[in-house]
Order: structure tokens, then sequence, then C-alpha cells
């Protein structure tokens, strides 16, 4: 069988092929090697590009910055020409302020893309806020309960780096009794931290203790790294 | 004549335009990698937006037309800037000036070298990969957005990711130290 060309590789990995045309290449994919490593370097290609503009966040309409003044005065002008300067100004100022809902939707979008039944999982979680540590929780959860019900084995890893860190940390995760329960129910779920932070707040004089069973990874992003190019499936919380 | 119907209408749209900010910025960041310029960029493309909702015929249609309307802002002032500022300069601007995130080292470190490869490709293959990497967009979509042929959607995204793979195996070995020194903005 001819190896197939890189357009068509991308059309698998960005959703494009019809459901059929993808099986025939996944079949070919399970049983050549190469072409698996051609995969996951355009994978990871597309989500280094993910991962490099995910965090961008746009500024804060209420910050006072001259141009800024400027920008909301043309912008006043325009709204008040359709007699709704208020209302509109409100609004789209306060969503500014929810960087992540854009972060969510492609999470789940990862989950939907080809990949979605991967067995390999790596569940990125670097904010600190409750309804994270609880999402990733229930990401876990929902994933490895899934294959388990359906007999087959799955591997998730939760990277925690930066505020999500805390959801691994002894004494002070909340969440640190339904971890240990599921890490009881679940071989397949393992803990990762991330080193650099780790040792900064240590270097700032925090006393750093991980939930047992937490391994530590130099950082975040290179365990990241690693688990995609050992292609992994990466969703980040 | 009642305003009501203009009013509850456009109230809607406002709160949709209001969800779509953070995508239409970050497009727009990762096509001029420069804040400020994205942040206007996303503004003037709102702004349009409200003003000419009655170009939108169909609600569901909603994303592809916002991000129609960010390539032609964009567009607009590459026409407007050049020859006087091109891309490479607007990008070791925004190089030397961002460094001062939060971010650890080595995620800073990751996505600077991810954004300084990307910075280094055309622009048309930066505006696919905006669009099919971080939005989502099929190729359809990002083909109708560009107002390009679908199938100068796939060949620069071919071409674009393969630079890239190329760009971040440099990378990953360490041979390039840092990005691209500062040069004169002027």
């Amino acid at each position: 069988m001819t190896a197939p060309s890189d357009e068509r590789l991308n059309m698998l990995i960005d959703g494009e092929l019809t459901a059929a045309d993808a099986e025939g290449l996944l079949e070919q994919l399970r049983t050549d090697a190469a072409l698996r490593e051609r995969v996951g370097q355009l994978r990871l290609a597309k989500e280094l590009v993910r991962h490099a503009y995910a965090g961008v966040a746009a500024p804060e309409r209420p910050a006072t910055a001259p141009a800024d003044a400027r920008r909301r005065r043309v912008a006043a002008a325009a709204f008040a020409a359709l007699g709704l300067g208020v209302v509109l100004g409100w609004t789209v100022r306060e969503k500014a302020a929810e960087p992540t809902h854009a972060a969510r939707q492609l999470a789940e979008q990862a989950l939907r893309a080809p990949h979605a039944e991967s067995s390999r999982v790596v569940l990125h979680v670097s904010s600190g806020a409750p309804g994270d540590a609880l999402a990733v929780l229930e990401r876990a959860e929902g994933i490895l309960e899934s294959a388990h019900s359906a007999g087959r084995t799955v591997a998730v890893e939760i990277v925690a780096n930066s505020g999500g860190l805390d959801l691994l940390r002894e004494g002070v995760s909340a969440q640190a009794g339904r971890i240990a329960g599921l890490r009881a129910a679940y071989p397949g779920l393992s803990l990762v931290a991330c080193g650099q932070t780790a040792q900064r707040l240590r270097e700032s004089g925090t006393e750093v203790h991980l939930l047992p069973g937490t391994i530590t990874a130099s950082s975040a992003l290179d365990q990241i790294v690693l688990r995609m190019q050992q292609g992994w499936a990466y969703v980040r919380i | 004549m009642s305003l009501f119907p203009l009013f509850s209408r456009s109230a809607g749209l406002a709160k949709c335009l209001g969800d779509s900010r953070a995508g239409l910025f970050r497009l727009a960041f990762m096509w001029c990698h420069d804040r400020a310029l994205a942040d206007d960029l996303t503004q003037e493309a709102l702004t349009k937006a409200l003003l000419h909702a009655d170009g939108l015929r169909d609600a569901s249609k909603l994303r592809p037309w916002l991000f129609g309307i960010l390539v032609n802002c964009w567009r607009d002032h590459l026409r407007a800037r050049r020859p006087t500022e091109d891309i490479d300069t607007i990008e070791e601007h925004w190089l030397a000036t961002e460094h001062s995130c939060e971010h650890s080292a080595s995620q800073a470190q990751l996505a600077g070298r991810v954004r300084a490869a990307i910075a280094q490709l055309p622009v048309g293959q930066r505006e696919v990969l905006a669009l099919v990497d971080l939005e989502e967009c099929t190729y359809a979509e990002a083909a109708e957005i560009l107002a390009i042929p679908i199938g100068t959607v796939m060949s620069r995204l071919c071409r674009g990711r393969a630079t890239l793979r190329g760009l971040l195996a440099d990378a990953q070995t360490g041979t390039q130290t840092q990005g691209p020194a500062l040069r004169s903005v002027k």
C-alpha cells in the first residue's frame, strides 16, 4: 500500500475525513510505525500551536490606557448610533473577563477529535480554581469509568502546574480523599506534579508535600510534550 | 416605530459578540503577535459587526461571519501599513516586550519558541493555521472566511505544519538558543 500524503494525514487529525476513509487510514496506522510517527509529529505541531496561544487572554477592557479610552469613544459613538450604548458596552466588557471559555471549548473539541477514544489521555490543570479541580477529576473519572465498564484499559494522567498544583498537595488539596478513592479504584490513573512549580513554591518558603503516588516531572510542559510525542491525547482543563 | 424588536435582537447579538471576543483576540494575536494591535483589530471587528448586523443572515453562522470581518480588518491593516512596517518587525517588537507574563520559564519558553516559529511562516499559512488549529474551523469554513479555495487551505496548512515541524525540531535539540535579537521598530 502506498504511503498516504501529508495532506491526507492532516485531514485525519483535523477530522476532515469521512468515517470510512478515516477507518481505512487508522487500520494502516495500526500496522505502520513510521506512519504513526508522521501522524504524531503533525499532531504535535497542531497541539503546540494550540498550546502556544491557548493562554492568550484579551486585555481587560476596563483598564484605562489612553488608547483604550480612544477606542471606547469610537465604540461608544457606534453604540450610541444604535441607541444601545449602555447595554452593549457593559455586556462586551463583562464577557471579556472570561478568558477560559474558549479554552474549555477547545478542550471539549479535543475530546471529540479523532483521537477521542484514545486509550491514553493527559489532563492538564494549571488553575487553582475549585471548579477546575472538580472538572479535572470529573473528566478523569468519566474516562476511567466508561473505559472500565466497556472492558477497555485506559491510562489517564493528571498533570498539574502553577495554581493547579494545589490539587495534588497534601494538606492543601480539598480533593485528597476523592483522589485517593480514584487511585484505589483505577490503577490506570497517574498523578504528575510540575517540578518547577514545586521548586518555585519551596524557594518562596512554602513547604510542598504531594499526595501519595504523585510523580514529579522536571516540568509540566516537558511532561506534556513527552506524552504528546508518545501519542497521548492532550486535554487542557 | 417601536424600537423593542431591534433592541432585543441586538442585545442578544451583543452577548454573542462578547462571548466571541476572546476567540477573536487570540486569532488576531496569532496573526500579528502584537497585543495592542490585536486588541484594536478585535474591537474594530466587533464594532463593524454591530453596525452591520444585518449582514448576518444565518445566526448559526455567527462565528465564521465574525472571523471574516476580522480577516477584512487585518487585511486592511496590512495594506495600510505596508511597506513601512512588515510582519517581521511587528513580531520582534512583540518578542522584546512580552516576557513579563507570569508563566513559568519553560512554559514561556515553549510557547515563545512556537510563536517565534509561527512568526516565520508566510502570513497566508499563519492565517490558515490560526483558524484550523486555534479555532477548530473546518477546511470549508476556513476557505470561506479567507475567501480562498479549499485546496489552497489544505496546501497552506500542509506547508505550514511541515515548516513548523522542522523549526520546532531544531528548537528542541537546543541549537536555537533564543528568539531573534531585537531590531529597531522604525
